[in-house]
């Protein structure tokens, strides 16, 4: 539904001062920015596919090229099945763009008003406008506020109504952009339920995140980008092994059991242990996941009790991807 | 076009600030007609009347060709309407149409002004060819700030072409001054810019003698009007291309 090869966006800092640097040959730093390099994906139909990466690395970019938004300098992407370069209008037809965050609806008008214009520029049928906005509303849970001014909607509520407008013209494809930023933790779930619902219904999405539980709670597979390039795309279990290759191990030990964790760092097949924050409590690492029967034997045997083993979450693999640089872009 | 009509009509009934023209209206239809008095030529007095009321309509179009474009900016819907698959230009259109009525709310303002606060005394003598030009000027008024909104979608300052496209039209539209009160050599461009048209049907609409060349007349406004408005939905695709290649679309 989504195929995409070798794509790439420069953007050129306008003003004469950078055009002659350019022409000069001595473009200065900064006058050329590769806001995406060599970007390969590829989204089957009805999967829901998470574009994971900090800020300024490119996801926004990607999401605006492929709903025609944006033109790419280099590489090619079809959208349900059109080029999205040359076959805008077409591609248009099929897709529907939700962005995160308090703008892109009227605030002064109505959210039926709203919804009306949106079905109209997506070419809804007078006839069918009407009934649809409502059944939006319904299921988005606007009804009740669904004829008062935008602009007195809670976050949550304009980023339903976001979601509605972007069904307007029933997509088979749907792009999610930071859907979920700055919403509350409750208003969060019940958009995540919403996207499962659409999931169920088989529409293809792509979603934006920096948020490693978003991505790990809507998506089939996931891509790490950064800088502009595509780091690895996988299912988000394969992700989350990828990292070690191996599960891990917490325990929390007794205080005259302090001295154990100078001998499982020596263990055959204990890559390292960390402490964690809780006092008594650390994480063992370990070599291959055939390393981890033998570690809990050992612990057992030692008179560990208190012990769980877990996956390493996305966000642990998104940190050593990418690098533990914080805010940085 | 009407979807983006009721959207504007809604916006602009809650936004005072779309209104502002129905305040400074009057106030220029005072100096306008205290320049025609001073100088005791009450003969002027329709001209000053229907040059405030083209005025206002011209403005409010501009304003709002300019406006819309800035505002869908500001909201982050500029993107999200550019890549719709409904033709840009004929929102910016329809959007523009609704104004229209604020617009020729200041001719009625200006002739208020005049028989009220001035004591003169105006008779519409040809009452159906005054209304049909007035019409016909408010959706070439409309056709025109269109294509204007090109200029736009192209800027990120709208400000700046909204004061710039204004005098110009005022003074080529012959909108306070007739076009034969201008040099020779600029009066055939004054005769492509619709509101030169309309400005002389209007005045002439007052008078007693006969209306000459009605239909071709209001054919000039529609016709004039009509090519602005394909122009203008040309104008912006392509300006809209352009700034899907460049990336200028949002403000982020």
């Amino acid at each position: 539904m989504i195929e995409v090869t070798g794509l790439g966006r420069v953007f050129t800092k306008r003003g004469r001062k950078a055009k002659r640097a350019q022409q000069g040959g001595s473009a200065a730093p900064g006058s050329r920015i590769v806001a995406l390099e060599g970007v390969n994906l590829s989204v089957p139909e009805g999967e829901t596919h998470g574009i994971l990466g900090p800020n300024g690395a490119g996801k926004t970019t990607l999401v605006k090229i492929l709903s025609t938004m944006l033109l790419p300098t280099s590489g090619r992407a079809r959208v349900a099945g059109h080029d999205v370069a040359t076959e805008a209008d077409r591609v248009r037809r099929r897709i529907g763009i939700v962005f995160g965050g308090d703008h892109g609806l009227y605030t002064r008008i109505t959210a039926r008003q709203n919804l009306a214009f949106w079905a109209t520029m997506y070419r809804v049928d007078a006839g069918v406008v009407k009934r649809r906005s409502q059944e939006l509303l319904e299921r988005v849970g606007l009804t009740d506020r669904a004829d008062e001014p935008v602009e007195g909607f809670s976050r949550g509520m304009r980023q339903r109504l976001h979601l509605a407008r972007g069904l307007i013209g029933d997509p088979a494809v749907l792009f999610l952009d930071e859907p979920t930023m700055g919403m509350d933790p409750l208003a969060t779930r019940d958009f995540r339920d919403l996207v499962h619902e659409l999931k169920a219904e088989g529409r293809t999405i792509l979603i934006t995140t920096h948020d490693m539980a978003e991505a790990e709670a809507l998506c089939d597979r996931v891509s790490l980008i950064d800088h502009g390039t595509v780091l690895v795309t996988e299912s988000t279990a394969t992700i989350g092994r990828m990292l070690s290759g191996h599960d891990r191990i917490d325990i929390t030990l007794r205080e005259d059991q302090a001295h154990l964790l100078a001998e499982l760092a020596g263990l055959s097949g204990v890559e390292r242990v960390d402490k964690l924050p809780e006092p008594g409590t650390a994480r063992i690492h370990t070599t291959s996941a055939d390393a981890n029967p033998v570690v809990l034997r050992w612990l057992l045997d030692a008179g560990v009790d208190a012990l769980r083993t877990g996956r390493p979450t996305l966000e642990e693999v998104y940190v050593h991807l990418v690098g533990n640089r914080g805010l940085t872009v | 076009m009407a979807a983006a009509a009721k959207v504007q009509w809604n916006t602009s009934i809650r936004a005072p600030e779309h209104m502002a023209i129905v305040i400074t209206a009057p106030i220029m239809s005072v100096i306008f007609l205290s320049i025609v008095r001073y100088n005791d030529r009450d003969d002027l007095v329709a001209n000053a009347v229907i040059g405030t009321g083209l005025f206002g309509i011209w403005f409010v179009a501009v304003d709002v060709a300019g406006g819309v474009i800035q505002n869908e900016r500001w909201m982050s819907t500029l993107d999200l309407v550019l890549a719709a698959p409904r033709a840009f230009g004929l929102v910016v259109c329809g959007r523009i149409l609704p104004v229209m009525l604020i617009g020729a709310f200041t001719l009625l303002e200006s002739w208020l002004v005049a028989t009220v606060g001035f004591g003169a005394h105006l008779s519409v003598r040809h009452p159906g060819i005054a209304l049909a030009a007035l019409l016909v000027t408010l959706f070439a008024t409309a056709c025109t700030a269109t294509m204007l909104a090109t200029f736009f979608v192209i800027s990120r300052d709208t400000t700046i072409y909204q004061n710039a496209l204004s005098y110009p039209f005022y003074i080529l539209g012959g909108v306070v001054f007739p076009l034969s009160a201008l040099p020779d050599w600029i009066q055939p461009a004054g005769r492509v810019v619709f509101l030169s048209w309309s400005a002389d049907l209007l005045r002439d609409s007052l008078s007693g003698d006969e209306v000459q060349d009605v239909l071709p007349r209001l054919g000039a406004i529609a016709g004039l009007g009509a090519l602005a408005l394909l122009l203008g939905i040309y104008l912006i695709r392509k300006a809209a291309e352009r700034a899907r290649r460049t990336g200028t679309v949002s403000l982020a």
